[in-house]
Parts: structure tokens; sequence; C-alpha cells
């Protein structure tokens, strides 16, 4: 079972690390401290996507590389982590400059107008916004116990219905409903700011 | 039936309001309750919260190709690099920070720059073979004039495919041949489009046939005014429009 983690304003997203065996640091915090295992565990907790998002905006066969560089500037950068903000937002934003200077790069191909929209201005702002907001509520989600995890994640990512839920996994009804709302309330309380901190 | 005075809280499924999975006697029966009850009341405001937050973080996984994979992960089917989130299908590099110089450029390295030439001349002769044969095959004889590989931008990352063009006099024959792309989900299709970098322009050549290989003909002058093929996901929606979910891409 993994530890709930810390999210939001401190912006330090903390769970166990399943990856690197480091102990139950925060994320953010460690990185911050210069544990080269935490950058490891953020990687493998945020590097999806994050890649995710680069692909909107970079050659296919360049995001990688540019993964790799946002993470190297992560690192690089973490003495001017801002703990009073959220460690994602930091994060993606370094992503959004990167694929800002791919897109300045490119001599040849097509740049879409819908690349554009999402990347530059106010509509740039609102979508890696939301994009950071999104990666801190999956880790979020990560952090909870795996049986409520696979319910509410069947259920908002694979659109199954809490019936459809019982009947993949083979429980009751009534557990279904009842490891969605234990598992809510949780995420609940860290959208709050109050559980786990 | 129960008042709402006598309705236990643990019989009002909030979760299962919030889902649109209520009957119609339970949803009546939540919402007396819910106008007699402040700590029902206030879990409610609370799961809204979380709610909206699940929902905003699925529709981002969508968008971004990058969804849990829950079901394999949690029985253990496939060894997931962990709990949280999972690009399907794909598994992430090793985190490289050795070599900060080459990082930091953001270009490939040399190494991946031949593989990537090699690959070029590859596609480039598969695409002039499919010229020669489009003229073997009865097709229209005349010059390769353009070709190009596709890649791939949203959909499976091993998606790949060429375009050809072939001249007949005044007309151009454009052949796409695709691999390894998803069958269309039931009232969607892939739709074959030509692009102009420089003014977005986009022309809608024609539906890509299921065998993921498409033949179109069009006139010199209207395919000189595009440098770019798209193969796009649309929904059979009746809107004629891009829809923005391009699946490979290439220029030529």
């Amino acid at each position: 079972m993994t530890t709930p983690p810390t999210i939001l304003h401190h912006g330090a997203s903390s769970r166990t690390s399943g990856v690197t065996g480091a102990p139950d640091v925060p994320v953010a915090q460690g990185i911050v401290d210069g544990d080269e295992r935490a950058l490891t565990e953020a990687y493998h907790l945020y590097g999806p996507m994050v890649r995710g998002y680069l692909r909107r905006f970079v050659d296919q066969d360049e995001v990688d590389d540019v993964l790799q560089v946002v993470f190297l500037e992560l690192w690089r950068s973490r003495e001017r982590i801002d703990p009073s903000r959220p460690f994602e937002a930091w994060l993606f934003g370094i992503a959004r400059k990167r694929a800002i200077d791919q897109l300045r790069r490119r001599r040849h191909g097509v740049i879409p107008v819908e690349s554009i929209r999402e990347l530059v201005g106010e509509d740039g702002d609102r979508f890696v916004d939301r994009i950071a907001w999104a990666a801190e509520i999956r880790v979020a989600l990560a952090g909870l116990p795996d049986e409520q995890q696979e319910a509410i994640e069947l259920s908002y990512f694979e659109d199954l219905t809490q019936q459809e839920i019982a009947g993949r996994l083979g429980i009751p009804l009534g557990t279904v409903k009842a490891r969605m709302a234990r598992g809510m309330r949780r995420l609940a309380r860290h959208i709050d700011g109050g559980e786990d901190r | 039936m129960s008042t709402p005075e006598e309705t236990d809280h643990h019989q009002v499924d909030l979760v299962g309001l919030l889902a649109g999975e209520t009957d119609r006697e339970e949803t009546a029966q939540a919402v007396r309750h819910l106008g007699t009850c402040d700590r029902c009341t206030a879990e409610l405001v609370a799961l809204v919260g979380a709610n909206a937050a699940l929902r905003s973080a699925a529709r981002a996984g969508h968008e971004l190709d990058t969804v849990p994979a829950v079901p394999a992960v949690h029985r253990g089917e496939v060894a997931g690099p962990g709990p949280g989130p999972v690009d399907r299908g794909e598994a992430l590099p090793p985190l490289d920070l050795t070599s900060p110089v080459r990082r930091e450029s953001g270009r490939p390295d040399i190494r991946r720059r031949v593989l990537v030439a090699a690959a070029a001349v590859v596609v480039l002769l598969v695409a002039v073979g499919a010229g020669l044969a489009l003229s073997h095959r009865g097709g229209p004889v005349g010059t390769v004039v353009a070709q190009a590989p596709l890649h791939p931008m949203a959909g499976p990352p091993d998606a790949s495919g060429t375009l050809t063009a072939v001249a007949d006099g005044g007309t151009r024959q454009l052949t796409v041949e695709t691999s390894a792309l998803a069958d269309p989900a039931p009232g969607s299709f892939y739709e074959v489009w030509l692009l102009d970098p420089a003014t977005l322009k986009m022309l809608a050549v024609g539906v890509l046939p299921p065998s993921g290989t498409g033949t179109y003909d069009m006139g010199a002058d209207i395919m000189a005014g595009y440098s770019a093929v798209d193969v796009s996901l649309q929904a059979d929606d009746g809107n004629p429009a891009h829809s923005s979910t391009s699946v490979l891409r290439g220029t030529f």
C-alpha cells in the first residue's frame, strides 16, 4: 500500500517510492535537497504526462530527448523551486518553455494552429495549468490504497459504471461504492489541503 | 418510502449521485435527505471537488494519451513502472543526465541522427519502389514527383506510412499507405489531408479505406499548393473540419 501524497499548496508530491526504494520523502522536497533518487522518482511519476504534453508540440523523434532536457533543467533549477507553488506547475512550466524552443527550431514541417494555441498566450497558460493540475491529481490518486485507486480509475478513466466495476473485479456492488466513497473522500481532503500534510 | 429525516446517511449514495448512476427513487431520496442533512451536504460539497478534479484529470489523460493501465497493473499481469501515471504501451526511456551538453541542445544525438537518416533512406527506397510498383500494376505511368514518410502523431507510436505522388500529365495520383494504425472505433474513420505549412491551409483529400491504403487523384496545380500530408482520426458526425487528432504526418 502506498502512502497518500502531499499535494497542492506546498507543491511537494509525496509518496512511498516503489521505484527507487527511497524512504517516504516528498518528491519535490527531495529534489530541492539535492536527492537524485527524488529526481528519479519524479521522472517515473510525472514523465509519462510530461511526455504526453511534449508530444503535442515536438517532433516525434525528438520527444524523448526533450523529455530528458526537461528533467535535467528541473534538476539544475532545483534551488529556484518555490515551495509555496505546486511542484507540477514548475515542472510543466519547464516543459512548456522547452516545447516552445523546439517549435522555434523547426525549419521544416507543419506547425498546426491548435499547437500554437495550446502552447502560447492565455490559452497556453490555461492548457498547461490544466495539465499540471491533472498530473497533481494523478499522483494523489496513485497514493490511495490500491483497491480504492483501482475502483476510481476504472470509473473515471475507463468510464465503467459501478455495476460494471463490480463485474470486472468480481466484488459486490456495495464494496465498489464503499471503495470509491472512501477514496474520493481522501482525495477531497487532499484537495482541501487538510489531510496527510 | 422513507422521509428525508428517516433516511440514514449511509443510504445516500453520493458517489453514485455524482456519477449519474442513481435511479429515480434513489435520486429523489438523496435530494430530500440533502435538504435536511448538513453533514451529508458538506460531504457532497467535498466530493464535488474530488469529482471535478478526477474528471479534469481523466480528460487530460485522454488528451495526452496517458491514462492509467489500471487492470493490468493491479492484477499483476504486467510489470509496470509502479503506481502513478502510466503511458499506455510505451515505457519511458531511462533518465539520462550524463550528457548535459547534448541534452541541453535538445537535439538528437549522432547515433539517433544516423538511425533517422538510415530510416529515411529506407523509406525513400520503399516509396520509390511503391511508385515503380504502381506503374507495373497498371496505375498511371509516370514519374514519382513526391514522396514522404509519415510519422506517428497521436495514436500508436509504431504507426507509420508513406505518401507517393505520381505524375500523369496534369494529374497527380497520391497513394497513402499506412501500417500499424489501430482500427478506428465505430463511428469514426481516418481521413487524408494535404497541408500548407505557410498558411495552414488544409485540403481534405479523402477517406482512408479500411485496408490502410488509399489512392486519390487531383490536379497538379492543386497539389502544388501543399507540401505536407496528414492523416486524421475523424468522428462520423457530419463535421467536415479537421478533428485536430492527427495520427500520421509527413512533409514532401
